[in-house]
């Protein structure tokens, strides 16, 4: 089976003495290791919306990333939600990833278990690439990974993998899914039972 | 990041076998062979 692409952005603060210029995920605060691969993990950390209560997180035979729960390395299936949060914050790259390992697919992008950075791309406003310049040269001879221009990230990407993109669904076949739902088993049952106050 | 929809499927991919930093290059490399052949002289 062919390794997961998806796109991603990290936080690179050249001024932050505990990151020193690595690539950090903007939510979980992790730091991805330069030539080597990333290791998802349930983080339990209060105050961290990643983990959700009541879930994996106190059973150490699963593996993250878990169905039910928010953990793992997010990746989009698509370059376009990239770029859109690559406008919002200053500091904030693009980039494509390899992913493997249990791979949870949702319709907007991915949560894997294991992953590597495989490009970074040049921001597209002239005056945060002129500012940035010294600074991806930097990340990017780290990781070992090219520092491409946008419009060549996903043909390059597509070197190393496949998008795991799912189909979408169309809106007759929702609809008919939504009466499947509520006519099931199970919510018949609970109905049932809720109705003589089992 | 984050995703506002429901998981569709979970997948187990393996380790990729070999794990190469950069894509391959588009141009062959020329092999020593090729480079050994002497040119041919006219008669």
């Amino acid at each position: 089976m062919t390794p997961a692409v998806g796109y991603r952005f990290w936080r690179v603060d050249p001024d932050d003495a505990w990151t020193r210029g690595r690539l950090q995920s903007p939510v979980a605060e992790t730091l991805w290791p330069p030539l080597d691969r990333l290791d998802a993990e349930c983080q339990t950390r209060p105050g961290l919306r990643l983990a959700r209560a009541g879930l994996h997180r106190h059973d150490e035979e699963r593996t993250s990333p878990e169905l039910a729960c928010s953990c793992g390395i997010y990746a989009y299936h698509d370059i376009a939600p990239m770029t859109r949060a690559l406008r919002e914050e200053p500091y904030m790259f693009g980039g494509a990833v390899l992913c493997w390992g249990r791979i949870v697919i949702h319709p907007e992008g991915l949560r894997a278990q294991h992953a590597r950075p495989l490009a970074l791309c040049r921001p597209e406003s002239p005056g945060v690439q002129q500012r940035t310049a010294l600074l991806l040269r930097e990340v990017t001879r780290e990781y070992a990974i090219p520092l491409l221009e946008l419009r060549d990230l996903v043909a390059y990407a597509s070197e190393f993998g496949a998008s795991y993109k799912p189909e979408p669904i169309p809106p007759s076949r929702r609809g008919l899914d939504r009466v499947r739902d509520a006519f099931s088993w199970r919510q018949m049952r609970r109905r049932l039972g809720k109705a003589f106050g089992g | 990041m984050g995703f506002t929809s429901k998981p569709v499927r979970v997948i187990e991919i393996p380790e990729p076998m070999s794990e190469p930093l950069l894509a391959p290059e588009s141009e062959p490399e020329r092999t020593q062979r090729e480079e050994e052949v002497p040119a041919t002289t006219p008669a």
